[in-house]
């Protein structure tokens, strides 16, 4: 009944409760999921890409390009464009995880309390810094919004 | 006869720890650890928490024990 935890132990279960591994985590964890979102977003909207005759645009194909292509080689054009998609929308989500799990995690610190507010909080922070590329307005909009999905998503899950 | 002191100091020694042990334990988990909880791991919080109140805990203890000795011996 008696477990006294050994040094290298006592050591990894506190990284493993860090801040900086939970944030870790979190990014590892939003680059997957965002990829996912990403490869389905991207299955959803293959894009038409428009041709006007004459102008040049410089990452598409031109109609004759993609008439020339054979079936597995249009498989793999789209595979890799949607790759990228993928790709590009994993890495918002990554940032977006790793801002969120990293600042929920401080809070929570600071507070030496687990409730609610710790993730409203760190949805407002997340959503205001993301937002504020975009001017101050648009970054108190987003706090309030991903901190009102981080309520949502709280409540559903139980507190 | 100087073991029968040492004895009785070491039971005495015991006796207060064990009392210290009790009452941080009482005091820290009022404190801490919330009335509702779902999940049996120690949350961020939490653990944050209780070792605050362990190390206010402990240091109190020795400022006001340190105090009551210089109370008790005041002519040094």
């Amino acid at each position: 009944m008696n477990y006294t935890e050994v040094e290298a132990e006592r050591r990894v279960r506190q990284f493993m409760e860090s801040c900086g591994f939970k944030a870790g985590i979190g990014t590892v964890g939003g680059f997957g999921f965002g990829a996912l979102i990403g490869l389905f977003m991207a299955s959803m909207n293959i894009g038409m890409p428009m041709e006007m005759p004459g102008v040049k645009m410089p990452g598409q194909k031109t109609f004759a390009q993609r008439q020339s292509m054979s079936a597995l080689e249009t498989v793999k054009d789209m595979g890799r464009e949607m790759g990228t998609r993928a790709y590009s929308t994993g890495k918002n989500f990554a940032l977006m995880s790793a801002i969120f799990a990293g600042s929920e995690c401080l809070i929570e610190s600071h507070r030496a309390k687990h409730d609610m507010l710790n993730s409203v909080s760190a949805g407002c922070f997340t959503g205001g810094v993301l937002g504020l590329r975009a001017g101050p307005a648009a970054g108190a909009f987003g706090c309030m919004g991903f901190a009102a999905f981080s309520a949502a998503i709280d409540l559903y899950m139980g507190h | 006869m100087a073991s029968q002191i040492d004895t009785m100091a070491s039971e005495v020694e015991l006796e207060a720890i064990t009392d210290l042990f009790q009452k941080l334990i009482q005091s820290c988990q009022q404190k801490c650890i919330a009335q509702n909880y779902k999940d049996d791991q120690l949350t961020k919080g939490e653990l944050v928490c209780i070792d605050r109140c362990v190390a206010k805990f402990l240091e109190v203890h020795d400022i006001v024990g340190k105090k009551m000795n210089d109370a008790n011996t005041p002519q040094q």
